[in-house]
């Protein structure tokens, strides 16, 4: 028998590739895509919106789409927590009226439906909802098997989120505010955390970054990083941790917080924060450069 | 500022509290602020100072206040500086992103902070006791808009037409005659962008008398200006009076009547100006006699930052003679390769002679600068019928610098020979003048100037000269404005004067000028208090009183009859004659209130001063007030009064004035009031009409059989509301053409109503047009529930998680209470989650029903198969109902006789009355051993059995599934 090592190999790879392509083929996106999924916008109150969402089906099946809305909150934990129309506080719920409320999106295209947003005149402060588009596979007529015999079908139901926050003009208050702080100092084997508990005061959701510098006993800059993105809304209270990799040498240290969020029609407003702190041994090894680790 | 650090040496803390009470006392008696805001100010400071001296805890983990403070916003264009002042001395500025700004230290207690690149930066500065933090915004310059840009969004005009019509009546006093003037403006547009205007001015004395120095007129009745013309975009063409603006040489806002063509350098015209007829120019005093003019300007060249032109100007004066008379020929270049840089150059030829004009403007950096030469023929006959009232020669250079960003300096010097032709009736003075400035603007509202300029005037060199003349006068000036408070600002000028005239050898040595004002303004108006000083300054009456030749021929003998009635009445005027020479009185003193207010229609100005002063070495006092008020009647007309007295305390007598005036403005926007469109039938007006109506099926369209909404607010540019009628309906007519919003207002949108379709439309109306449009609301609830497992059987309200059972049938029925109760029930098979949703209901009573066919085999409800339901306005009903699977076992409890744990009937024993526990059901064995429990809850199950001695059996473990089952032969088995 005459044996072709490369004819074998060959072979071999065009098999995998066989499969892979297969696999690949198979792995096609087969799903159902709303967007946009996220809204934010600012309303004017007594005034009314349109927004468009462009629901895609990508599966083989013809979808029926219900849409509607639940409320969006926070409980104690900072958790989301949803509700029925109007359950919850600040609900934008009420506001929202689809048209039409429910549509049927063939295979492989895509719908639009949209969201009348009516804004009443006593509105004020941040509100919001949560769209649902719940999506579920049209059985077709009742047509026999080819072979004569019954069939049973399942069917699954799929259902999208999205969010809707609104702020509404010349009447939203802002306020976020650092209720207090808290440094670890860094150790030979622990980083820098720096904690914030930041509260939002305000009648509307911010959404917070910022930036921090530590500055020595002579205010020169020692470490610098950046405070990463948190959505608070009205009332929410959280704490923001902030690790910091680097090492100081001994000493007394100053951290100097800035924290910055949007404001409707004026100026992004920012907040600072101070918190000294001492250095009593240094760190031992330098772990990362100096930059926030999120 | 926040503190980082304690302050422990207390004294210091005590001193600047001390220092700072007394500070903070000083401003508030010093400085023109009211008491109880100097008093905030000190608790402010000291507040402040007992915060920066408290002692801060030990240790990262001690407790600090919160933070809310707004950290102040720098905001600063791409590589421009800001000036930052720091309290004490910097120990180190950081920026968290140097890449967006740089900050340098300038001097121990500032910064010069530069914007690098654009986008958002921290600044932290350090003192010894103090930190500051800011954030440093550095934006791009916006761009210059384009001209379409300009124009894109723009509202359209709302009239096709516009302009105004004025009438002017001033009743003679003191024997003067009485004037009335008529003004009117029209523009009315035309297709293709064109615009056709018309304008003129009316004038007619009434009565006898004096008219001061107006020339004895053969009529009272004259025309001022009149103009007839049409625009495009590519030109502009007169019938009538017009102005030329061909060159500064030649002729430069000067008046022409008759036909007048300019186009556009953009047009296929490329610039040509093309104008014909009777010179005339303005009605001034002193301006020479009418004469023909004719001329063309022919653009030779043009490049997109330069342009040369050549064309000639014919000038005949009306009482020509042939010196006067002749053909110029004229040609110039402009070049300006961007906005800092512009260089021009004019030529003009006549009768051998040559003028010539050159101009350079550069502006580079800080650094601004033009130079400008002129040299123009006294032959040249645009001598005397152009703008110049003479030959002259001018040179004039002008230097400014911004050495920083609140400080320039600047200087100029300019200078002019002229030489008058022998027919001349007035004569411009020969003048060379030196100026220095230097201004300084510390801060918003406070700017400091000091300035230096001295001028030499003397007669023309022209042999007939009736005078002679050579005054030198040096002047310093100082201003300084400040803004105090956030309605207090006050100007205050000092002026030194040095002056020699030498040749009628007066010598009036010094003069000192002093002027101050302090203004008070709110929203609504403005008080001002002033007081002016002029003491033995030079002066034009002071200079005419000197040489009465400056005047014209024909008010000599007025002057010589009264002087100083002469200067009193025509002192306004004087400034004509010699132009550029300031007008003071030789010495005076004033002081007075000036008052200017605004209400929503009326609008008024009143002034009342007290002056003493020294004409011609006679005593002056006076007292003046004047006054003038502008009601705005509506949208189109005012009425304007204004008039004044004066009160001489010398016994010179009274002289009182008063001026009535009435404007209507054309194409004005309002609805209400005297309109002469309206009256000539020229507004095309326009409509808007529709209606509110409940949009029953939630389509946004203004179906039929849908009923209109009575009440209803809708409005109209934000400053127009109606309500709807009792069918819904509105109308807004007499609308102008052009753009208008038209909106539901309603405040229970988003209460009780919903928007079906936008509340807030855009329209732009065409004249004559009227268009419909209609506003739908809903106010439709709904009703929603799940019809569920209760796999717990613990009677739950809601659903929750719990899985739902498809197929069930419910009805929606109407009740005879709710006001829009359904005709037909409504029904719905409820999907795999259970869901079933009613949309669209009318508030009202309801009931739900449940189809008990429907429910599913092993499904059954817990009695009740109906619920009334309540819908209110745009809010949701929910009613989740439960049904109870049915989870059953079976079996047999036995005595085991054979051990085998099976039940077998010949062996074992059953066992009666046996109680059999599984969960909290519990069921007894009957007299064959056999037992079931029904109604078992999902999950999992203990089962066990209980002989009345209370011996147990073996407990059997299960698991029951959400759907309904039934376990037999569950045999429970007792040892023997």
């Amino acid at each position: 028998m005459i044996r072709h090592p490369f004819l074998t190999q060959l072979l071999f790879i065009l098999g995998l590739l066989l499969c892979g392509f297969e696999a690949v083929a198979q792995a096609q996106p087969n799903t159902l895509g709303v967007s946009p999924a996220s809204v934010e916008a600012k309303v004017r109150r007594g005034a009314t919106y349109t927004q468009a969402y462009t629901l895609s089906n990508s599966t083989g099946e013809r979808l029926r789409l219900r849409c509607s809305v639940i409320d969006y909150w926070y409980d104690q934990q900072n958790k989301r927590v949803t509700g029925r129309p109007g359950t919850l506080p600040r609900s934008a719920s009420a506001w929202v009226q689809f048209s039409p409320s429910e549509l049927i999106v063939e295979p492989h295209s895509s719908a639009t439906v949209k969201a009348l947003i009516t804004v009443p005149l006593a509105a004020a402060g941040g509100y919001y909802t949560m769209p649902v588009f719940e999506a579920l596979p049209i059985k077709t007529a009742d047509a026999p098997s080819p072979s004569g015999e019954s069939t049973a079908t399942a069917s699954i139901g799929i259902r999208f989120r999205g969010l809707v926050m609104l702020a509404t003009e010349d009447a939203s208050e802002y306020n976020v505010e650092i209720m207090g702080g808290k440094v670890l100092a860094p150790t030979a084997s622990t980083p820098l955390e720096l904690n914030l508990d930041v509260r939002n005061r305000g009648t509307v959701h911010a959404r917070v970054h910022g930036n921090f510098a530590l500055l020595d006993a002579k205010g020169n800059l020692s470490g610098r990083g950046k405070v990463e993105n948190g959505r608070f809304l009205p009332g929410q209270r959280n704490i923001l941790r902030v690790p910091w990799a680097g090492e100081l040498s001994p000493g007394h240290y100053t951290v100097v917080v800035t924290l910055s969020y949007e404001r409707v029609e004026m100026d992004a407003a920012t907040i600072v924060y101070e918190l000294p702190f001492d250095v009593s041994q240094p760190g031992s090894v330098a772990r990362g450069p100096v930059e926030a680790v999120p | 500022m926040i503190n980082s650090r304690p302050i422990t040496c207390r004294r210091f803390a005590r001193r600047s509290i001390r220092a700072g009470c007394a500070l903070a006392l000083a401003i508030s008696l010093l400085a023109p602020v009211p008491l109880g805001e100097a008093a905030s100010s000190a608790v402010f400071f000291v507040r402040s100072t007992l915060q920066r001296i408290t002692p801060e805890k030990d240790g990262s983990e001690g407790a600090h206040p919160p933070s809310r403070k707004i950290v102040p916003r720098i905001k600063l264009l791409l590589s421009n500086t800001h000036e930052l002042a720091f309290g004490e001395a910097i120990l180190a500025a950081t920026l968290l992103d140097p890449s967006v700004a740089s900050a340098e230290k300038k001097g121990e207690r500032s910064l010069t902070i530069k914007g690098l690149s654009a986008g958002e930066t921290i600044l932290i500065i350090s003192g010894p006791n103090t930190r500051s933090t800011y954030v440093i915004e550095v934006l791009r310059p916006a761009r210059p808009r384009r001209a379409q840009e300009k124009g894109a969004g723009r509202a359209l005009p709302v009239e096709s037409f516009s302009g105004f019509y004025s009438l002017y009546f001033s009743p003679g006093f003191d024997g003067a005659p009485s004037l009335a003037r008529h003004t009117f403006e029209f523009k009315q547009k035309l297709a293709q962008a064109r615009t056709l205007r018309a304008g003129g001015e009316l004038f007619n004395f009434m009565g006898g008398g004096e008219r001061a120095l107006a020339q004895p007129l053969w009529t009272s009745f004259g025309a001022g200006r009149l103009r007839f013309g049409l625009d495009s975009p590519e030109s502009s063409f007169d019938l009538l009076d017009s102005e030329l603006a061909v060159s500064r040489l030649s002729f430069n806002q000067y008046t022409v009547r008759g036909p007048h063509f300019v186009s556009q350098t953009a047009s296929r015209w490329r610039g040509l100006e093309i104008f014909a007829g009777r010179a005339r120019p303005q009605l001034s005093l002193f301006n020479r006699g009418e004469g023909t003019l004719a001329g063309a300007l022919i653009p030779l060249a043009v490049g997109p930052s330069w342009r040369i032109r050549v064309g000639a100007f014919f000038v005949s004066p009306a009482q020509q003679r042939e010196t006067e008379s002749g053909i110029i020929w004229h040609a110039d270049v402009r070049y300006a390769p961007d906005d800092k840089t512009t260089a021009e150059a004019e030529a003009d030829y006549a009768k051998g002679h040559l003028s010539w004009r050159a101009r350079l403007d550069l502006r580079r950096g800080p650094v601004t600068l033009y130079g400008e030469l002129l040299r123009l023929d006294r032959d040249s006959p645009l001598v005397f019928l152009g703008a110049q009232p003479g030959g002259r020669k001018l040179h004039s250079f002008g230097l400014q610098w911004r050495a920083l960003p609140h400080f320039i300096v600047s200087a100029s010097y300019h200078s002019a020979t002229n030489s008058p032709p022998s027919v001349a009736r007035r004569f411009e003075l020969n003048s060379r003048t030196v100026t220095a400035t230097a201004s300084y603007a510390p801060a918003r509202g406070t700017r400091l100037s000091f300035s230096i300029n001295q001028q030499e005037l003397e007669q023309p060199a022209a042999r007939d000269i009736p005078f002679l003349l050579s005054l030198r006068t040096r002047t310093a000036t100082l201003r300084y404005g400040q803004r105090i408070a956030a309605h207090w600002t006050n100007d205050l000028e000092a002026r030194f004067i040095l002056s020699r005239e030498e040749e009628t050898a007066e010598q009036m040595t010094r003069g000192l000028t002093f002027r101050e004002q302090l203004r008070y303004s709110w929203r609504r108006g403005s008080l001002t208090g002033f007081v002016n000083y002029r003491g033995n300054t030079p002066s034009l009456t002071s200079l005419v009183l000197r040489n009465p030749a400056l005047l014209p021929p024909d008010t000599r003998a007025a002057f010589a009859a009264d002087p100083l009635r002469f200067l009193l009445l025509n002192g306004d005027a004087l400034p004509q004659l010699l132009a550029g020479v300031e007008l003071p009185m030789t010495r005076s003193t004033e002081a007075g209130l000036r008052l200017q207010a605004a209400f929503s229609r009326l609008s008024m100005t009143g002034e009342v001063h007290y002056g003493t002063g020294e004409v011609a070495a006679r005593a002056q006092r006076n007292m003046i007030v004047s006054f003038s008020a502008n009601l705005k009647l509506d949208a189109a007309n005012s009425i304007q009064v204004s008039g004044s007295r004066i009160h001489s305390f010398d016994g010179s007598g009274d002289r009182t004035a008063l001026t009535v005036s009435f404007t209507h403005r054309f194409g004005a926007e309002g609805h209400s009031g005297f309109q002469f469109s309206r009256l000539l039938g020229l507004t095309a007006r326009a409509s808007v009409r529709g209606r509110v109506f409940l949009d029953t099926n939630a389509n946004g369209e203004d179906d039929p059989e849908e009923p209109g909404l009575a009440g209803m607010k809708v409005q109209l540019d934000a400053n127009h509301t109606l309500m709807t009628d009792s069918s819904g309906r509105f109308n807004f007519s007499a609308l102008e053409p052009g753009e208008h919003a038209v909106a539901l207002v309603h405040d229970e949108l988003g209460v009780q109503f919903r928007a079906s379709n936008t509340t807030l439309r855009q329209l732009v109306l065409e004249p004559r047009e009227t268009v419909n449009l209609s506003f739908g609301l809903t106010n439709v609830g709904f009703a929603q529930g799940r019809i569920f497992n209760d796999l717990l059987l613990a009677g739950e309200k809601e659903a929750g998680d719990a899985p739902g059972v498809e197929g069930v049938r419910v009805f929606l029925r109407g009740t005879l209470k709710g006001s829009a109760a359904l005709t037909e029930p409504l029904t719905q098979a409820v999907n795999a989650s259970g869901l079933f949703e009613f949309r669209n209901l009318s508030p009202g009573s309801y009931i739900l029903e449940v189809d008990p066919a429907s429910i599913p085999a092993d499904f059954h409800l817990r009695g009740q198969t109906a619920w009334p339901l309540n819908i209110n306005p745009l809010q949701g009903s929910f009613l989740d109902l439960p049904l109870i699977a049915q989870r059953a076992i079976s079996g047999i409890v036995f005595v085991d006789n054979d051990g085998d744990g099976k039940f077998d009937a010949n062996k074992d024993q059953a066992v009666v009355a046996a109680r059999v526990i599984g969960g909290s059901v519990e069921a007894r064995t009957d007299s064959h051993g056999s037992y079931i429990l029904r109604n078992l809850p999902a999950g999992k199950l203990t089962v066990r059995a209980f002989l009345p001695n209370e011996v147990a059996s073996e407990p059997v473990h299960l698991e029951l599934g959400p759907n309904p089952v039934f376990k037999r032969a569950v045999n429970l088995s007792i040892g023997k």
